[in-house]
């Protein structure tokens, strides 16, 4: 790692708040990609007969276990349940429900109230509130990551190709993002969603048509600036090409102000999503969703935990992402690695200045 | 005879765990003159900042100390007592005209409001008291000038109303930190001699900060010399600069660059050849109207033989920049470029960047010249990457030291990121980075304008020895006379983009054939 990364992660890890916000986020992000071990209407895994089996990852039929039918065993129904129970054992995961399932051993009315067996209650369908969280919170962030990925791409080298070369190139690319940026964004999504079946790359690509222009400006502005510094006209006098020029000398430039804006918006994008959803023009009805769950905590408002937890998923996570975000600016920022060490010097200063 | 207006008694300044200055005592009376000098860093700006207690409080403090301003302490004194000493009894003009004015209000808003404050005057009796003082200045057509915002005025004009705003109160004691850096020569000496003759005309006293010894000795009843924020040695003028006592003082005095250009055979074959050479920038263009453009450069004709220096001089705007640029082909140019035979004008850009690799530059600013994120091995390697493909790590590595070597930096310093070095170790580095490729011609835009005096002369004892050891071709661009005088064999004068003047570079220093010459020349050295 040369030194000039060495010091970043040290600024990073420098800041407490954004190196901690940062492992939490982690730990619950991979705790979420095992959310079928966590929460899921089958077991782990069990003996039958003698043998394991592995319900998670393969699916087994109803006969195999001693019913009937053909189709994928269900493991919360009694007789498969007892079939398991006098043959063998097995283990279950912490939440005996996945996203979608339906506890047809509670009493009504639903929604059922946090208690013992659904830990934050259930929604107006008896799905366990916890579980759909889960993935919610899963599909959230993997959504957001790659619509992040993608419009910082796609807007770093609009504006890179329009701040750097200037001129007319630089006129028609903005006169095209100002039109672009006109559209009426939320009904072309609606128009759009109602076209196709939105599924999670249609939404995707749909999103990234219009989340590409929050960046093109900064880095414009920046590749504007930075092509007239001395650096780059010796480079340019050193025969190097534009390409390098752009990509050594002036990109990590502009890369802090990409970086102050990723946060923003990856967590723009969750809440994209999670609007989307809550309108009823998002992910197919069967995925878990944030919005879904808000739509049924506005039509149960009776039922104060369906809202309350989901509002304090959301928050949290968007905060957590947040102050990463900061964290990652601040560590990349060079004069703030100038200002560490003035910082130890201006600590000093507060210990003497009462003094004066 | 009563106290002196101003008494400086053992001050001492710190900001956190910086000692910027220890232990400094001076006076100032009324109607004299008192120069503090020293190069950047010295403190000296501090000094004439904690006077009017100016400094970013509580960031900064007096451990110990005494500032007296007619009498009255200063250090301590609450903000109603300061008030009515800043602007009144002490003025201050700063170095940069530019950011000391409010861009969004009229000069004459400007200083009524000092007027208004301080004096309680009225609109009618602000307005005649203003067109006065602008007068005084010397502001040409004042009453015009009265409406005008500060982006419609010039260097020079600006720095007249800060003074003018400054004498509003006539005050009995007057700073000028670095009053005339930022401004070309020929109007620092004006706004000189404009200070002189409004101090003796007031009475005040005044005082002086700069780095600029020729400025201080024709200006000062009694220097100061600060080096890292102590006083090493004060007296009258004449003795500082006569019969200099401290080693510093030496130090200082003898860092002006001087010594002769290195040998040059006047027969060497020319290298480099202008003919016809303008450049252009384009400066908008309306939809039906016709082409609006700026002519930078204008006619200009130059052939540089092989070794050569040629020095470019000339004032802000007169154009030299953008002959470096244009010849190098980073600006576009009109005319013919003739290198080593090879009609550049004419390059594909394929051919131009192979050519590049025997035309270097170097540029004044050694902090804005050298990428904050890339180590200097990085940047020295940059052009071989390009140029010399088929090195090696092994043998890139080794020309970097080399070249490294040869600007005495340590080649152990490779992996080190420029902010870890000063000034004139940038500078060093910027020239190194040109020396890599082992040019046979560099351009120096302004190498030395940014550096303190001292490192001005080490840079231009670097240069003029490289030139000799690799027979190196130079065009030298500089405001600074003396520093052309010490490298250059051909000289060039420029004025808004046309050559007014150019030969042999002892015959135009000897006897500069126009008037714009001969007043460059007066105001360089003739203090």
């Amino acid at each position: 790692m040369s030194p000039l990364n060495q010091r970043r992660l040290a600024m990073f890890k420098a800041n407490r708040r954004g190196y901690f916000s940062f492992w939490i986020f982690l730990g619950l992000f991979v705790l979420s990609l095992f959310g079928e071990f966590i929460a899921n209407d089958k077991p782990i895994v069990f003996s039958y007969h003698g043998d394991l089996f592995f319900p998670v990852m393969v699916s087994y039929t109803d006969r195999e276990l001693g019913g009937v039918l053909a189709t994928e065993a269900d493991y919360r129904d009694p007789f498969i349940r007892k079939q398991i129970e006098s043959n063998g054992w097995s283990i279950w995961p912490l939440v005996p429900f996945a996203y979608d399932t339906i506890d047809w051993d509670l009493q009504p009315p639903y929604p059922a109230p946090p208690s013992g067996r659904p830990w934050l209650g259930t929604d107006g369908l008896s799905t366990d509130t916890f579980a759909i969280l889960l993935y919610a919170f899963r599909l959230s962030v993997l959504f957001g990551l790659s619509l992040t990925l993608i419009s910082s791409l796609i807007g770093v080298t609009v504006g890179a190709l329009q701040g750097y070369f200037g001129g007319l190139t630089d006129l028609i690319g903005q006169r095209v993002v100002e039109i672009w940026a006109g559209l009426p964004i939320l009904f072309v999504l609606i128009i759009l969603a109602s076209v196709v079946e939105p599924n999670f790359f249609w939404l995707l690509a749909i999103l990234s048509l219009f989340s590409w222009m929050a960046l093109v400006g900064v880095v414009r502005a920046e590749f504007l600036r930075a092509r007239n510094f001395e650096f780059v006209r010796a480079a340019r006098a050193l025969g190097v090409s534009d390409l390098t020029i752009m990509r050594r000398h002036v990109l990590p430039n502009a890369m802090v102000a990409t970086l102050t804006y990723l946060p923003f918006i990856l967590n723009g994008s969750i809440t994209t999503l999670t609007a989307l959803d809550f309108l009823g023009f998002g992910l197919p009805l069967e995925s878990p969703s944030f919005g879904r769950l808000l739509s049924q905590a506005k039509a149960n408002l009776h039922a104060p935990w369906i809202g309350i937890s989901v509002f304090m998923t959301l928050a949290t996570m968007l905060t957590l992402l947040i102050f990463v975000g900061e964290a990652v600016r601040d560590a990349f920022d060079p004069r703030r690695t100038l200002k560490g060490a003035l910082d130890e010097s201006s600590t000093d200063l507060m210990e003497s200045s009462p003094g004066v | 005879m009563s106290d002196p207006f101003v008494q400086v008694r053992d001050l001492h300044v710190r900001f956190g765990s910086n000692h910027a200055v220890r232990g400094v005592s001076f006076d100032v009376a009324e109607g004299e003159t008192v120069a503090i000098v020293g190069e950047s860093g010295s403190g000296k700006s501090v000094i004439a900042l904690s006077i009017l207690q100016l400094l970013p409080y509580p960031m900064a403090s007096h451990p110990k100390g005494s500032v007296l301003v007619g009498g009255q302490e200063m250090i301590g004194a609450d903000e109603a007592q300061l008030r009515a000493v800043r602007g009144s009894q002490v003025s201050m003009i700063f170095q940069e005209p530019m950011i000391s004015l409010n861009p969004l209000h009229t000069v004459a808003k400007q200083i009524r409001e000092t007027l208004v404050t301080h004096k309680g005057l009225t609109r009618n009796a602000a307005r005649d008291r203003t067109l006065e003082l602008l007068e005084m200045v010397q502001l040409d057509d004042a009453v015009r000038r009265l409406g005008a915002y500060p982006h419609e005025l010039s260097g020079g004009q600006r720095q007249r109303v800060m003074i003018a705003m400054a004498l509003a109160n006539e005050p009995r004691l007057l700073i000028a930190d670095e009053p005339t850096t930022a401004l070309d020569v020929t109007i620092q000496a004006r706004i000189l001699e404009l200070l002189k003759k409004l101090q003796g005309e007031l009475g005040m006293g005044l005082l002086l900060i700069s780095h600029d010894l020729g400025i201080v000795r024709s200006m000062a009843d009694r220097v100061c010399v600060m080096t890292h924020g102590e006083i090493v040695e004060s007296g009258s003028t004449g003795k500082i600069f006569d019969e200099p006592e401290h080693s510093y003082t030496q130090h200082l005095l003898a860092a002006e660059p001087k010594g002769d250009p290195v040998a040059w055979n006047p027969h060497a074959k020319p290298l480099l050849s202008l003919r016809d050479f303008n450049v252009n920038y384009k400066i908008g263009k309306g939809w039906f109207g016709r082409r609006k453009e700026f002519q930078a450069v204008k006619n200009l004709n130059l052939e540089v033989g092989e070794g050569q220096t040629v020095g470019v001089v000339g004032e802000s705007g007169s154009g030299k920049t953008t002959l470096g640029l244009g010849l190098l082909r980073l600006l576009h140019a009109e005319g013919t470029i003739t290198f080593d035979g090879i009609a550049v004008h004419n390059l594909s850009s394929k051919a131009l960047t192979a050519q590049r690799k025997h035309m270097q530059v170097v540029f004044q600013d050694p902090f804005g010249s050298l990428s904050p994120r890339l180590s200097v091995r990085q940047i020295i390697e940059e052009g071989l990457r390009v140029h010399e493909r088929d090195m090696d790590v092994n043998a890139r590595e080794e020309r970097v030291a080399e070249v490294l070597s040869e600007v005495n930096l340590e080649p152990d310093q490779m992996d080190r990121y420029p902010h870890e070095f000063s000034g004139g170790q940038r500078q060093r580095i910027s020239i190194a980075r040109a020396l890599a490729l082992r040019p046979k011609f560099i351009v120096l835009d302004e190498p030395t304008s940014a550096l303190d005096m001292s490192v001005q002369a080490q840079i231009v004892d670097l240069l003029r020895e490289l030139q000799h050891r690799h027979s190196l071709t130079y065009l030298f661009i500089s405001h600074d006379l003396k520093v052309v005088r010490a490298v250059a064999h051909y000289l060039v004068v420029m004025k808004e983009g046309v050559v007014v003047e150019q030969g042999p570079a002892e015959q135009v220093f000897e006897n500069p054939q126009t008037d714009y010459t001969k007043e460059l020349m007066t105001a360089a050295f003739v203090r």
